[in-house]
């Protein structure tokens, strides 16, 4: 019996099924950014009919962009349960089953006990015997290296929940749960690409080389760039918390559904920090044209974008900073360094899209692509994160390593790094 | 358009498309319904004073309109001109209040302290802020 991981189909699925996150993720801002998140009111069902089986003709403005999100939230919903049952084989069976049952009884006893529920009594009745359908699938696979199974289950869990808060957002009319839902797709779609990483070949002949290469001389530091494995891993973990920190700085801002709280860029107002008394307030509300039934603009809201400014001033040089020393530790073949300056690129491309958004009015296309672009972005800073740990190892340690045991690495010849880190890439 | 606390008042789709009716008061209690039929008509009403509750169709984004809910039948909606009536008001003396989304989303608008004897005429000036 092969083990899970040894199949390349694995890593393709995994991907696969990462990328239709993106894709929701993108339908989702498509949603916000048109204020459509309404226009479908009842959940589960849509306009009282199944959600697979609506007629086309209420696949109108807003309610297509709605629609389209539920049944490919249903679509990423699937695969990952299938991946959840990959990752963990046959051992994945009788909790899958368990689950499953639970969920459909859950459902049925909410549907019954609780009428003002019964939409979610809906969902899971329906989730429920998704699961169930998956535990009866006679996969006989073993389960995959750890922490893959646990990941798996992690994203099993997330996927419904992130379900039931999509529902509840449009039932229970509150824009808190919005942001939430916006908050946690961003960190599903990183599991994700986690679990796509952990499935690839490469990551697994990383793991294999420990112990590492034969340690070079140390050459001393040079002016400038000395600086630690962990102090690198740190500046990677700071500038991705921080991007998280500006994801939901986003979702508050777009879920107050109150359109552009600053009009103007890289000024406010025609300022470098804009006025926020009452009056100023009153002043931007009357000036505006209103397209659309927007809510006015408040003090907090023009606030909130001022510190959505500044995080990005800061995640720019944190990711600068973070390209530079990489590059100067590790050189430029290396594929640390590489992905640490796409990482710059990438978040410098943000940084427009973001400039962009404003000078188009809030154009729905351009917010999100906003929002796609953070969330890969926050992905990258976690797949960076990752490799700095698996690949950067501190010298003494890697001393101590290569004096207990001296065997030749397959990757390559010469030392990637000439200061107090190491990398294994 | 004005209503009464707990007054009915209908809601129609003309059209011969999907909208939806998405109302979002502040104190009242928010709805959201579909109307997928031409000519279909809701009832609604609302159990407390506000001014204003937004309406919203999200099908078509640019749909929007403001109703106003009072504890009393002496209201008006303005002409384009800027004109309006008030009838059946007793004599005595009163506060009028003008309201204009523009410059009294969240405060009171401009007020007037009249008394009324008969036909009483008015005048009010909502200026916007420099």
């Amino acid at each position: 019996m092969t083990r899970t991981t040894e199949n390349p189909w694995l890593a393709r699925f995994a991907l696969a099924t990462a990328f239709a996150s993106l894709v929701l993720i993108c339908v989702g801002g498509l949603v916000t950014s048109h204020d459509a998140g309404m226009a479908v009111p009842d959940w589960p069902t849509s306009y009282g009919h199944s959600m697979f089986a609506l007629p086309f003709q209420f696949w109108r403005g807003g309610a297509f962009f709605e629609h389209t999100h539920r049944l490919w939230a249903s679509l990423v919903g699937l695969l990952v349960v299938a991946l959840t049952r990959w990752l963990n084989g046959r051992a994945a069976r009788r909790p899958l089953a368990i689950i499953g049952l639970m969920e459909v009884l859950a459902g049925f006893v909410i549907f019954f006990l609780w009428p003002n529920l019964k939409a979610t009594g809906h969902f899971l009745t329906g989730i429920g015997g998704v699961v169930l359908l998956a535990a009866w699938v006679w996969a006989q696979n073993e389960p995959a290296e750890r922490p893959l199974p646990q990941l798996g289950w992690l994203a099993f869990a997330l996927v419904q929940f992130q379900g039931l808060l999509g529902g509840l957002r449009v039932v229970l009319f509150k824009d808190q749960i919005g942001i939430f839902h916006a908050a946690l797709a961003q960190l599903f779609f990183v599991l994700l690409c986690v679990i796509a990483l952990f499935t690839t070949q490469w990551w697994r002949k990383l793991k294999r080389l420990f112990p590492p290469r034969p340690v070079p001389r140390f050459d001393g530091f040079r002016a400038g760039s000395e600086i630690g494995a962990p102090k690198l891993r740190g500046l990677f973990l700071a500038a991705t918390a921080l991007i998280f920190l500006q994801l939901i700085v986003g979702a508050t801002m777009r879920h107050q559904h109150a359109g552009l709280a600053i009009p103007d860029f890289p000024t406010a107002y025609g300022r470098l920090w804009p006025a926020t008394d009452a009056d100023s307030i009153a002043r931007y509300n009357q000036e505006r044209v209103e397209a659309t039934g927007v809510n006015p603009i408040t003090a907090f809201q023009i606030v909130l974008q001022m510190v959505h400014r500044v995080i990005a001033g800061a995640i720019v040089c944190l990711a600068a900073l973070g390209a530079w020393l990489t590059r100067g530790q590790l050189r430029w073949q290396n594929p640390l360094s590489k992905i640490s300056l796409a990482w710059f690129g990438l978040i410098m491309f943000q940084t427009i899209l973001g400039a962009a958004t404003i000078w188009t009015g809030k154009s729905a296309n351009m917010a999100t692509a906003h929002v796609a672009c953070g969330a890969v972005s926050l992905m990258t800073g976690a797949m960076l994160i990752l490799l700095s740990l698996r690949g950067l190892v501190p010298v003494e340690r890697q001393a101590r390593a290569a004096g207990e045991k001296t065997k030749p690495s397959e990757f390559a010849a010469e030392p990637a790094v000439v200061h107090d880190v190491r990398c294994r890439l | 358009m004005g209503v009464m606390v707990n007054q009915k008042f209908k809601i129609k789709n003309s059209d011969a498309t999907l909208h939806n009716v998405h109302a979002t008061p502040k104190i009242n209690t928010e709805f959201n319904f579909a109307q997928p039929v031409k000519e279909q008509v809701n009832e609604k009403s609302f159990d407390k004073p506000e001014v204003p509750v937004r309406f919203m169709c999200n099908v078509h984004a640019w749909m929007f309109a403001y109703v106003g809910v009072f504890d009393h039948p002496y209201f008006a909606v303005t002409d384009k001109e800027g004109n309006f009536k008030i009838s059946g008001v007793p004599n005595g003396k009163y506060t009028v209040e003008a309201y204009h989304v523009k410059t009294h989303r969240d405060g009171p608008g401009v007020s007037k302290e009249i008394t009324v004897n008969g036909d009483t005429k008015a005048d009010f000036t909502i200026e916007l802020k420099k």
